[in-house]
Formats: C-alpha cells, structure tokens, sequence
C-alpha cells in the first residue's frame, strides 16, 4: 500500500492487524496495513469507534488484556508484534514514544515532572544522574517550557493543560525515540494551545528526523501536520492518500463526505450535506463494506464481502467498489 | 429594527476564590475571580448569535447568567424587555419557559432512570404546554420535529448515540416552546458527520419556529456556520463583536486575529501565520489592568495598561483595542 520502492526499508510496517475483544469476538480493527518511512508523518483519522486509537495503542502493545491483536507488526525490520513486555518495555520510549490526549492521565500526580522526565532516563538505562538532570532540562527546553530549572520541581497539577502536554512530550522525547505516535494530543487543548503544540510536533519533527503516527478526528489537524494520511472507518482503513491528493480529490465516498460535513463559512451559501445514519456498532458490523448502509454510491455487491485494497494511479489507495475517481492520468 | 428578545447591558460577575484557612487567619485578601466584565451585546428575534472563547473566559457564566441561573454584579439583564433580576415566582416560570438551555454533553442532562418520552413529558406536562390528554401526541410531534421516531419514546438515554441524546436533549429544550434557545457547546462533543446533522437541525428549527438562539462555542467554524453575529470573548471581556463575515474579514482585535489563524484548516496548502499566539492566558484571578490581552498581544504597546476605548466601525461591527482601526486595516491573515 505504500508509494515507497521496496529497497528502502521502512522504519514502521503493519500488516494485516486485527485486535478483536476476547470475549465476544466483535471486530474492533481488521486488515490494517501502512508503513512508514524514516523522518515522515502519518496521519491516521477518523470519528469515534473507528479503530484509529486502538490500532496506535496495538502498534505499542498497550491493549488491554480483554483485546486480541494479530497480524505481523515491524519496527525498523524488526517483528515487534506479540514482543513479551521486557522487549516492549526496551521499545517504548527508547524507539518509540507516545503522547496521549489527557496528559494528567499519563503523568504521575504525585512526583515532580522533573523528575518523570529523568525516570524516563533511569529506566532505558541512560546516563548517570549528573548527565540526567541535564538532559532533563535540555528536553524541558526542547518542548519549549519556560525555566525548566524551576519548573521541573513542579508536580502535574500545578501546570495548565498546555505545560502538561509539553510535560507529556518531554518524556516521550527525552531517549530520543525514531517514532512517535501521538493520540489525538491536542484534543484537549484550546485552539491557540494546539496551534502551538502542532508548530513543536512539526519542529521536532524536522529538527530531530523522528517518524510521526498521529491520530485525530480532526481534518484540519491532519491537513496541517501529516504528509500521507489513512482514514479508517469501522474498523478498516478506506483510504490512503497523501495529504495534498485526500482533501483535493479523495477517492473513497466516505472521505469526500467526511470533508463535505466540515462548516466552510455560512449555512446559506455553504450548506453541509452530512452523511446520514451513524457509524455501525463495533458488535454489529455489517458483512460487507462497514460504508455500504450509509454510502449513497453503494449496489448490492458492497453488502456482500469487503470491498478488495485498489492502489491508487498516483499512491495510496482505497477499499471501494465505486470510487469517485477523476479520468485516469495518461501516464498512469 | 427587530425587537431585541436578550439584551446584556454592561454584565460583570465576579467570584470570589476560597481562602486556605491559613491565609484566612492571616488576613491575606480573599482572591477574586472575574469571570465577566462589563459585558455588553443584544440579540434579536430570530437572531443566531456566537459566543467564542477559550476556556476560562467566562462564556459558560453569561450562559448562566443569561438564564438567571446567576445574578450580575453589575449590569442588567433584559429578557423579552424586562429586568430578570427583579423576577421571582409566576415571572421566574414564565422566564423558564421562554428561554431553554441545550447542553453540551446531554448524557449528563438527561436522567439515566427516565425513558425518553417521560423526560419530554415532564415539561410538557409541569409548564401544562398542552392538554394532560395530549401531552403524548406533543412529544411524539417534538421527537419527529428532531428527527428522532417514536420508537425513541420508549428507550433511555443509554440505548441512545450521543446524536440521538443530543436531539432529545433539544426535543426537551423546545417542548416549552421558548423564544431563545441558549446552546453551550452543544455539538461539540460529537463526530463530525453527526455534528453536521445537528448543526443542520438547529440551523432549521431556528428558521421554522422563529427562535433566537445564543450559540456558545470554542469553534469558531460551527459559529460562522450558524450565526450572522459573533462576540468574541477574552478573560470574561467581549474584545471584539460584529457581522460573522466582518470580523472574519477584517478582524480588529489582535485576539481575533489570533484566533482566525489557530484554526487547522481542512486545506493542506493554507498558509499559517508566521507568528503563532505565544504564552498561555493568564489566570481570571490576575487578569491585567488595561487591556486583558496585553501580556500575549503581539501588537501591545505602554498604553494598552490603560483601558481600551471601544472602537466602532459599520455594520455593529466593534472591538475594544487602542488599535482596533490599524488592526482592522491589515485584513485577515
């Protein structure tokens, strides 16, 4: 699915993952595969129930022991998926860090933030404690918070949602990971704090060459971070597209209407036409394409099996019977 | 001129912050909170009008105090020409009855214990709207007005999607018929495609009933959807208040300038201002004298410590900023 030549190895590869509920067996992610190359970011989006948050959270092997993943995961050539807890823990902020939506969740109450940052050190084995406190600091600074010396003797609930988030980034940066993956981490914020915050993800990301996963409902934020994007829905990734090519002409319906639901000005001279029905129940998927009951281009042949991945001329694909593709280029 | 139906005239609210007992006992000075300051607007029959801020600038208290849920300070709160500070008994239930809140999360407004149908009835029924004999009909008719058929009646709010709750939540709000619908962040906790649904519904009913409605959101996009006018508001003050397509235009206050270009918009080839908004906004304890903005203002020179004149252009369009007129003439981002 991906544009990349297959000389290159990618830094993150998935295939084929599914996480089902052990209990019950309901599908929450199915048939997932994107890779991602070194330095690049990916965006994955999509409305709530759709499997963009729990396919992040397989990747790191933070489901919980209710769900059941499978399917080959590689990070740098290397099959981390079902890796026992001492190799994940190895991988998890060394190789890869994670920032979530609710920073006060993810940080401990009652230690200061300094010293969260340093125990992200300790633990991957870096440094001696000289060496620590300041890269502490240095990493403080990196995320740009204002007197890291002082603020570091700080504890979580003391800082706003912004600091808290800067705080939740430090320690996902502070062993210098390859990849990040990023769970809707502006969600939470104000508008002008997460401009902020997607200026430093953006930074980081060109300044330190590390790969970024992020995941959000919001098109805006992808349009505004991402190079390539995945939009999921019920579970499955529909379409795979470099950002410039999704919002100018995305293939799949869901994607166009998706887009066709954001206001673009006034209702008297841009009225939305929002997608009727709602998303299916993760319990209850229908058996074919998951858009089929809502997608005004669906015929009985999208009821029946899964619409099969189609590449794109250009890169990417999607997963539909009846893309709305524009005349193919010559050169296709 | 259209008859205002909500008229705020110079509506200031503070509260005042517990103190530890210690710093009680040792006469340090109770901190106050301020949550609205001196803020003033009107809106009209038939009239949409946003409200955006950020969190803590004291959008959710003007809800309230709209509602006479609280007391202003200072100011006056006029609802369909009369003071409803001076209300109490029969005036307060006719004031419930002309103006209904949606809230953002309906999970929360709606009792778990109560089918749709009887949390429908129930202000049917207590404000004696229709007849006891049809008060099944009215909700059937209000529940079909939202979309919603009348199997709904007899589910609870947990059978429901968080769409669904938010059109019962609405279906409940019209039941007594009101002249203003305050809506707080009423779609903002929904999925995009479902948030266009409800935009939509609340766009039509506000058409097909006459309603005006106070429309409170931190998203300015669902506010220039709905709306004709906006207020913007900062650490409890209403910086700037216009035309929709001005102040999106020509924005004259450097905090709506600000706000406009931290939206992410749906267009990878938008180009982003080149100097974000810096810093956080400071606590509503220790909000600056002068301008509220002044510690974050791009644009801030020695006279912003002094009060902001409130700057006038065409159309209702203002801003309180000593250089509302330069702002505004260097356009949208």
């Amino acid at each position: 699915m991906s544009s990349r030549p297959a000389s290159e190895a990618p830094l993150l590869a998935l295939e084929g993952v599914g996480v089902t509920v052990a209990t019950g067996g309901a599908t929450l992610v199915e048939d997932v595969s994107f890779t991602l190359g070194a330095g690049e970011s990916f965006g994955i989006v999509g409305e709530s129930g759709s499997g963009k948050s729990t396919t992040v959270r397989a990747i790191i092997g933070l489901l919980p022991p209710s769900l059941n993943a499978s399917g080959r995961i590689l990070f740098a050539g290397e099959s981390i998926a079902g890796a026992g807890e001492a190799r994940l823990a190895r991988l998890r902020g060394a190789g890869i860090g994670m920032v979530f939506q609710d920073p006060l969740a993810a940080l401990n109450p009652v230690m200061t933030v300094g010293r969260q940052i340093a125990e992200a050190l300790r633990w991957h084995g870096r440094l001696d404690p000289t060496a620590r406190r300041r890269r502490t600091t240095e990493v403080m600074r990196l995320v740009g918070l204002p007197e890291p010396e002082r603020l570091a003797a700080s504890y979580p609930h003391e800082l706003s949602g912004g600091q808290r988030q800067r705080v939740a980034l430090a320690i996902a940066l502070a062993c210098a990971p390859r990849l990040l993956l990023a769970d809707e981490p502006t969600t939470a914020l104000d508008v002008t704090i997460q401009d902020q915050i997607l200026r430093l993800l953006d930074e980081l990301r060109r300044s330190l060459g590390m790969a970024l996963v992020l995941v959000t409902h919001d098109l805006g934020v992808i349009a505004r971070v991402c190079e390539r994007v995945a939009v999921m829905y019920g579970g499955r990734i529909v379409e795979e597209a470099p950002v410039a090519r999704l919002f100018a002409a995305p293939a799949h319906p869901y994607t166009r209407m998706l887009l066709d639901s954001i206001p673009q000005g006034p209702r008297t001279l841009h009225p939305l036409a929002p997608i009727p029905g709602r998303p299916p129940d993760p319990a209850h998927r229908p058996p074919g394409c998951g858009f089929a009951p809502r997608c005004p281009r669906a015929s009985s042949a999208c009821a029946e099996r899964p619409p099969p991945w189609r590449a794109h001329t250009a890169s990417g694909g999607f997963a539909c019977l009846h893309p709305l593709l524009a005349r193919a280029p010559a050169h296709a | 001129m259209r008859e205002p139906v909500l008229e705020i005239a110079g509506v200031s609210k503070h509260f005042a912050v517990r103190r530890a007992p210690l710093a009680a006992l040792a006469g340090r000075p109770r901190r106050r909170v301020q949550a609205v300051a001196g803020v003033e607007f009107a809106i009209c029959q038939r009239e949409c009008f946003g409200l955006v801020g950020e969190s803590g600038c004291g959008k959710s208290t003007l809800a309230r105090l709209a509602l006479g849920l609280l007391r202003p300070d200072v100011g006056k709160i006029r609802f369909q020409g009369e003071d409803i500070s001076t209300l109490s008994g029969a005036g307060l239930r006719a004031l419930r009855r002309g103006m209904q809140m949606v809230f953002q999360d309906p999970y929360a407004s709606l009792n778990p214990r109560m089918t749709v149908g009887a949390a429908i009835a129930e202000p049917l029924a207590w404000h004696r709207v229709v007849p006891p004999a049809e008060v099944k009909a009215e909700t059937r008719r209000l529940l079909s007005e939202v979309g919603l058929g009348p199997e709904t009646v007899e589910r609870y709010p947990r059978d429901l999607s968080g769409g669904q709750r938010q059109r019962v939540g609405i279906a409940r709000s019209l039941a007594v018929r009101p002249a203003l619908l305050v809506a707080d962040e009423a779609v903002s906790a929904l999925d995009v495609s479902v948030r266009a649904q409800v935009l939509n519904l609340l766009g039509d009913l506000g058409e097909r009933r006459g309603l005006s409605m106070l429309f409170i959101s931190h998203d300015l996009g669902v506010i220039a959807y709905l709306c004709a006018r906006v207020g913007v508001m900062y650490l409890g003050h209403l910086v700037e208040c216009g035309p929709v397509s001005e102040v999106f235009r020509a924005p004259a206050h450097p905090y709506t300038r600000a706000l406009i270009g931290a939206i992410p918009k749906p267009d990878p080839g938008a180009p982003h201002p080149a100097r974000p908004l810096e810093g956080e906004p400071p606590s509503a304890a220790a909000v600056p004298e002068g301008c509220p903005f002044r510690t974050r203002c791009p644009s801030a020179q020695p006279v912003c410590a002094t009060p902001p004149p409130r700057v006038t252009f065409g159309a209702g369009h203002s801003a309180a900023c000593h250089f509302a007129t330069e702002i505004r003439n260097q356009g949208a981002n």
